[in-house]
């Protein structure tokens, strides 16, 4: 499958960072092909611009350039990882700027005549899953919050622009006294997860299953 | 409406993150403002579009977050301050997929920051506040969807953030209000003004 790999945290020697290498890793051995949008090393802006939010109802939707290969990188993707820190219950800025300005019209969705709804266009989306670490301990993201992150991916974000695919969520609560056995298995859980996709969609790819 | 005379002087800080200046979020903006203004409060307006605001949280500020001596980059001086000096604060706007324009959420990720917003050296599962004066929240938001796939579905993430996250860290004694304004993209001017008049009647309850 064709993954990509989104990653938004600042720090190269980070929680966040570490895993990313894991899901980057395992992705590749288990021969998928890994496209990864680095967010930070590539100096994303996240504010959606004047001219993008100016032609966002237009039925041409003027995109800026420096936004073109996160597009196609997107477009062109069966499976999506994304791998961030939560920040107060929410995207750090730099992941909701990819959102915003990315999954954008004619290449995320389509605006509908009546406005009612909008018509998915990420239809080649098989698989997302979200990877996540935040200090927060697991009961108030449950029980208080009630997984405000989950739901905007699947809720929100997904069910318009690509309702077929599959989302899964997997977070590292209380990660900031986290002790290197549940980062551990933390990574386990990770590899788990992604080894429920088979490399090819169709037939199993010969020379990956070889290689193992 | 509020007379001036009988009302004491708060020191508000509007912030308006839209990138439109002909925007609905930007006539909120103004009418909030306004108000305010008429009703005597001091008003500072925090543009981050104008600013040209940068919302990542910068490699020198995550690596310094956990540090006992947290230390904003440059460009965050003022709004630092302008959030320190805060007695009120009025948001305005647009919901994107259910959550903050990145624009928004960066500023709060930048300036709601340790040693200015919160305290957390003794113990990090703990957050103690220093937001001391800051009194009121009021959030002014704008969007297409409908109000019960935002209460129902969604379970009010935007709202759930303010109130239960941010909030109880950082402003213990700060009031609360979330003012939206549901299926933006397709209403008249009638409902536009029934939002502004609800708008009003929130911020003459700012003492």
């Amino acid at each position: 499958m064709k993954c990509l790999v989104v990653v938004a945290h600042p720090l190269p020697d980070s929680l966040c960072a570490n895993l990313a290498t894991h899901v980057i890793a395992d992705l590749q051995q288990s021969g998928h092909e890994v496209m990864v949008d680095d967010l930070y090393r590539e100096s994303f802006e996240p504010a959606l611009t004047w001219g993008e939010r100016q032609s966002y109802y237009l039925p041409a939707y003027k995109p800026g350039g420096d936004v073109n290969a996160a597009m196609d990188r997107l477009l062109s993707a069966d499976m999506l990882v994304l791998v961030f820190p939560t920040w107060w219950f929410g995207f750090p800025a730099i992941l909701k700027g990819w959102f915003d300005r990315v999954w954008s019209p004619g290449i995320a969705f389509d605006h509908t005549e009546t406005r009612e709804a909008i018509a998915p266009r990420l239809t080649g989306l098989k698989h997302a899953i979200a990877v996540t670490t935040l200090g927060s301990p697991q009961w108030v993201d449950l029980l208080v919050m009630r997984r405000p992150v989950y739901r905007q991916i699947k809720y929100a974000i997904l069910r318009s622009c690509a309702p077929q695919c599959r989302f899964k969520m997997l977070s590292l609560y209380r990660s900031e006294h986290v002790t290197p056995e549940r980062v551990t298995d933390f990574k386990r859980e990770i590899s788990q997860a992604l080894a429920q996709y088979p490399a090819a969609t169709t037939a199993p790819a010969p020379a990956a299953a070889a290689e193992r | 409406m509020p007379l001036t005379l009988w009302r004491t002087t708060v020191n508000v800080l509007v912030v308006l993150a839209h990138p439109l200046r002909d925007s609905l979020c930007h006539r909120l903006a103004e009418h909030v403002s306004d108000e305010l203004r008429w009703a005597g409060h001091d008003v500072v307006i925090e543009d981050l579009y104008a600013r040209d605001f940068d919302p990542a949280l910068s490699s020198i500020e995550r690596r310094r977050y956990n540090a006992p001596d947290y230390r904003a980059e440059g460009d965050m001086r003022r709004p630092i301050e302008r959030l320190l000096a805060a007695e009120a604060i009025v948001l305005v706007f647009p919901t994107w997929w259910f959550g903050l324009p990145a624009i928004l959420k960066g500023w709060i990720d930048r300036a709601w920051v340790p040693d200015i917003a919160f305290d957390h050296h003794q113990d990090v599962s703990v957050l103690k506040p220093l937001l001391g004066n800051l009194r009121h929240l009021v959030a002014i938001t704008t969007l297409a969807s409908p109000w019960w796939l935002d209460w129902f579905l969604l379970g009010r993430p935007v709202a759930k953030m303010f109130k239960y996250a941010l909030l109880p860290s950082c402003a213990v004694d700060c009031r609360f209000r979330m003012l939206s304004l549901y299926r933006s993209d397709r209403i008249g001017e009638t409902r536009i003004r029934g939002f502004t008049a609800r708008i009003s009647q929130v911020l003459s309850g700012l003492h």
